[in-house]
């Protein structure tokens, strides 16, 4: 073959690649235009407008997002989130690689039942799980009465405004430290183990083995559950809204920005500003995220 | 970066463009007349249609055992067929009918809707409920109680908005048991009221005198107009005007009644909806409950085994003094709406569904509705119906007064926050022991700023 | 399992023999986390009037046993629209999430193993949405639905599904690491086709990654709330969780409303089941795949 027919034929497949490569992701670059980047893009153009009932929809520029700044329900449920963010992503985190680091290293048949046991509650829908506990929360209802007045002591007051954040912290461990936990579990799997044998004939002891080698060895799936997590926590949504059914006066109808657009949206019939709270929301997680890969300064294997 | 934000800003820019042709002009319009009698031939219906080729009518309701209702009439009439479906109960059927006025179609003809929700569809630039006084409804005024007819008047002399079928009359629920085994005689007014709560706690009851919802909405209403004051007002005749005032002596005086109450342990302050309430309700935690009568026909089948069980009979509510009115708390009644496809149609049929002997009595007895029917009120039969789960009480003697005795209710455009904003505000008085005073001017002044940036302008509620 | 690994595991286990320590902490645990699962197999098991006065408490079984009683309900109450719901909850996820899978596995496919113009924008705009709340889109997606008279159909709930930005990154990484280039030449240059090379050597290869995304895209499309509670108000549509939370709703004081608890609860506890099942069986799988995702650093 001569170099020109092989220059020839190498920008042939080039081209077919181009081709084939957009064959392949086409699809979902169809289904990420459609249902990211144009919801996105409407929400931001509704947002500009503003609907009244007395003056219908009217093009209101930034007012919405003027309005926003300005508003305590948003700023209140955004720092509530926030708050729950950095008590629930380090208590859900810590517990799972914890948990995680103790499977691995415990080969008996009742590890492998445990990690099924941990990992149930992820099969079970959170509308479900918000339920149960829901009710195992009340007082008259829930054992938390008896087995406290065991010790002579009564039971905390789960739907109370002091008890709920701890009340909503617990629904959502449950729910999802297994999940992060299997997929720890599977990272400390896949390390080979050639690395800390030489370790133990050092007399190096398992905990000075899952410091220095098995968390240094997992971090990159560490902060991309970290990630999960402050994404999850944020638009924090579905547990408070079901609890709400329970204690209305302790979850106010905005107790986080993802619930009070959609009392926004459908219970006081303020689409537009629905948007803008979407939109802002949509953007402060963003910030947050990137924020935080910046501030691990590692490549989690988010970034490419 | 910059390329994904250009990128991003076009294509929001191609579905702006795309929206922008969608969006039509709309301007300030009383709801038309429509004379489509097929437009609802391939209408589906969660009733079986007794004469499946007449002029279907789409209903949405939510009440209980209403199928025995739509069948009922589906058997009597050959020209008219109601084709019912549940649009969902309360919020959530008010929300799927805004989104169908958003989408301009899909909305039924006729549509059951609490008193309290109906404003927010008569509000502003066009009103989205037929008015049936074009339809003759202003013959049938003296077939309903005052309240429910000037709940759906809206203050409009010839308009009518809609059909009212049931009520809330506000009674007071006794434990009797509780009243027997301490001794005491069942209060009358709001100071014996506190005494008989004092007196509770002295003889060492476990329970509570009552439960103060902050979480209840129109229970509070009608708490307040017990002194006759009333926080919200609102006309169909004057759409863009609304009234907001909880800053009165009434309203205060109410708040820290129960304020004090709560502070001095006599009551609860547990929400309504809590699984709580109901399994306190049922184990003789609470000496009374005043609400509205409806309440026992629901907290009955949870709190209690069987009805037998049941200690407690009904009372007149606890008055202030002698000019203490009678009060209400909820109610509903069916509207035509704007896209009803034969509008005069839907207006019969509105009117009829309830309207003879056998839909009353099913609507009482089937679906434990309390009539806004003055007939019904007035029978001898009604009357005298005793109630398993009351202790055979001949109940409606000391009820139907008070439904006849009540004048009706205002309520906003924009009730759902108004409710929302109400029960923060109401909470802060029994749980953190806010001052009255300070809590209802912040919610007047809250209320009445949402109702400005909502471009309503505010007049004084009286 | 490699035979160092086995070696290992022999060292693990002579040096880290069963401490009483992580029995107890384990025990614990699953405690903990079978709890409110216990609680809700007793709940189903009793009357209304049960749930709130029966004997022995919440955590045991009352006098009545009514499960039985509570399952015929579940079949007659609104004409057994329980059943209806779990069907659809059962076509959500399997469609929504076979359908998920199969745009993922492509695009994730398509990444690794191609280069064209525009890739490493694209790609990184995909990094850049797996960071945007999922929730956000919720409601901006159902007012562009109601636009198009979408809304209340089954198309409103399964379309949306079909976005799995972490999907496709799950399945990049995997093809990077696990499907050498070398494979895929081999079969161009025996002259197959780009999508017979795809289905018949790539494929197999992807099969523990493509089965971890699946059952992802299925337990996310299972216990999907928000959006179906946003874009459906027609009940004959609704999955399980929307139907239930409305049951709860409908549980709660107010006018007109009827206490349906016990079948909440056995609702609930029904609706558990096979999801549960299927993780008891599918186990290994979960953790197979999740360690392609998990480890590159």
């Amino acid at each position: 073959m001569t170099q020109m027919k092989q220059q020839r034929a190498r920008r042939a497949t080039i081209g077919r690649e181009h081709l084939w490569g957009w064959v392949f992701t086409g699809p979902f670059a169809v289904v990420f235009v459609v249902f990211l980047v144009v919801p996105l893009g409407y929400a931001f153009y509704m947002s500009l407008f503003s609907y009244t009932q007395v003056f219908g929809e009217r093009f209101t520029g930034l007012a919405n997002y003027v309005r926003i700044l300005g508003d305590a329900a948003f700023r209140d449920g955004m720092l509530l989130v926030v708050m729950y963010t950095v008590v629930m992503v380090p208590l859900q985190l810590g517990l799972a690689l914890a948990l995680a680091l103790m499977l691995d290293s415990f080969k008996k048949r009742f590890a492998a039942i445990s990690r099924i046991v941990i990992f149930l509650p992820y099969a079970i829908p959170a509308v479900i799980g918000a339920l149960m506990w829901g009710f195992m929360y009340s007082k008259m209802m829930g054992p938390f009465t008896s087995v406290f007045q065991l010790f002579g002591l009564s039971a905390p007051e789960f739907l109370s405004s002091n008890g709920i954040f701890g009340a909503l912290v617990n629904v959502v461990t449950w729910q999802w430290t297994g999940y992060y936990m299997v997929i720890l579990y599977s990272a400390l799997q896949s390390i080979p183990s050639e690395l800390y044998e030489s370790a133990r004939i050092d007399g190096a002891n398992e905990f000075r083995i899952a410091r220095s080698i098995k968390v240094p060895m997992v971090s990159g799936s560490l902060i991309m559950c970290t990630i999960f997590s402050l994404i999850g926590t944020l638009q924090f949504f579905t547990e408070p809204t079901i609890l709400r059914n329970q204690a209305p006066s302790v979850i106010p109808s905005e107790y986080t920005p993802n619930m009070y657009a959609q009392a926004l949206a459908f219970g006081y019939n303020q689409t537009n500003y629905s948007a803008t709270v979407s939109f802002s929301l949509g953007l402060i997680v963003v910030l947050f995220s990137v924020a935080f890969m910046r501030l691990t300064h590692r490549s989690s294997g988010l970034g490419d | 970066m910059l390329k994904t934000t250009k990128f991003l800003a076009a294509l929001s820019a191609a579905a702006l463009s795309l929206t922008l042709a969608a969006c039509g002009g709309s301007g300030a319009q009383e709801a038309g007349t429509n004379t489509d009698k097929h437009a609802n031939d391939n209408a589906s219906c969660t009733n079986k249609l007794v004469h499946p080729k007449a002029q279907k009518v789409t209903v949405w309701a939510w009440y209980p055992a209403f199928e025995k209702i739509a069948d009922h009439y589906n058997e009597n009439h050959t020209d008219l067929q109601v084709c019912w479906n549940n649009g969902g109960q309360g919020g959530a059927e008010y929300t799927h009918f805004q989104n169908t006025i958003k989408a301009g179609k899909g909305a039924p003809d006729v549509i059951q809707l609490e008193y309290e929700a109906m404003p927010q569809f008569l509000a502003g630039q066009k009103k989205y409920l037929v008015d049936l006084g074009k339809f003759g409804m202003n013959k049938h005024k003296a077939d309903y109680t005052s309240g429910a007819w000037n709940s759906v008047t809206f203050g409009g002399s010839d308009s009518v908005y809609a059909v009212p079928v049931d009520t809330g009359p506000f009674v007071m629920y006794v434990n009797e048991d509780v009243f027997e085994k301490y001794g005491l005689k069942v209060p009358t007014t709001w100071d014996e009221f506190e005494q008989t709560g004092r007196q509770l706690k002295e003889k060492g009851y476990d329970g509570k005198l009552t439960n103060w919802q902050s979480d209840g909405t129109a229970v509070n209403i009608a708490l307040f107009s017990q002194k006759n004051a009333k926080v919200y007002k609102y006309s169909a005749n004057d759409p863009t005007k609304v009234g907001v005032d909880f800053d009165q002596k009434g309203v205060k005086e109410v708040l820290s009644y129960w304020q004090r109450l709560a502070k001095d342990g006599l009551i609860d302050t547990a929400d309504q909806s809590s699984t709580d309430t109901m399994k306190k309700f049922g184990a003789g935690q609470y000496a009374t409950y005043v609400q509205a009568s409806w309440f026992m026909g629901y907290y009955v089948k949870g709190a209690f085994k069987t009805p037998e069980s049941s200690p407690f009979k009904i009372y007149a509510a606890p008055k202030w003094d002698d000019a203490t009115p009678d009060v209400n708390q909820g109610g509903s009644a069916f509207a035509v709406t704007y896209q009803a496809k034969d509008t005069e149609a839907s207006a019969k049929v509105a009117r009829e569904l309830y309207g003879d002997d056998f839909s009353r009595n099913s609507g009482v007895t089937d679906g434990g509705l309390f009539p806004s029917w003055t007939q019904t009120l007035a029978s001898s039969e009604f009357i005298g119906q005793t109630y398993p789960y009351l202790r055979n009480q001949k109940a409606n003697e000391v009820i139907a007064p008070v439904a006849k005795g009540w004048e009706g209710d205002q309520f906003l455009p924009f009730q759902t926050y108004a409710y929302d904003a109400q029960q923060k505000a109401f909470t802060s008085v029994v749980k953190s022991g806010k001052s009255a005073d300070s809590v209802v001017a912040d919610l007047t002044s809250s209320l009445q700023n949402y109702a400005k940036q909502q471009g309503f302008s505010t007049i004084a509620v009286e | 399992m490699s035979v160092q690994r086995q070696r290992a595991d022999r060292v693990n286990q002579v040096k880290g023999n069963p401490r009483v320590f992580t029995y107890v902490v384990l025990i614990l645990c699953c405690v903990y986390f079978l709890l409110p699962v216990w609680w809700l197999v007793v709940a189903s098991t009793k009357t209304n009037g049960g749930l709130f006065n029966g004997a022995h408490g919440s955590m045991w079984f009352d006098s009545t046993f009514a499960l039985w009683d509570n399952l015929r309900q579940l079949g007659t109450y609104q004409d057994g629209i329980y059943w209806r719901w779990i069907l659809n909850s059962f076509m959500y996820a399997l469609v929504g999430g076979l359908a998920s899978t199969v745009v993922s596995v492509m695009a994730g496919y398509g990444f690794a193993k191609y280069r064209f113009r525009g890739k490493r924008l694209y790609f990184n705009i995909v990094l850049g949405a797996l960071m945007i709340p999922a929730t956000a889109l919720v409601i901006p997606t159902f007012l562009l639905m109601s636009r198009v008279n979408m809304t209340d159909t089954y198309w409103a709930v399964l379309l949306p599904l079909l976005l799995n930005p972490f999907g496709v990154y799950l399945m990049r990484v995997y093809c990077s690491e696990s499907l050498p280039d070398e494979m895929i030449e081999a079969a161009r240059v025996d002259g197959a086709g780009e999508f017979r090379t795809f289905l018949t050597v790539s494929l197999p290869i992807m099969t523990p990654a493509i089965t971890t995304v699946l059952l992802l895209s299925v337990v996310g499309a299972w216990n999907n709330f928000f959006l179906p509670s946003v874009v459906l108000t027609n009940p004959n549509l609704f999955p399980i969780t929307v139907g239930l939370s409305q049951w709860q709703v409908r549980s709660s004081a107010g006018s007109a409303s009827e206490q349906i608890w016990n079948l909440l609860t056995s609702g609930a506890f029904v609706s558990v089941i096979p999801m549960l099942l299927a993780f008891i069986f599918l186990q290994r799988y979960w953790v197979g795949g999740l360690t392609a995702g998990s480890v590159k650093a």
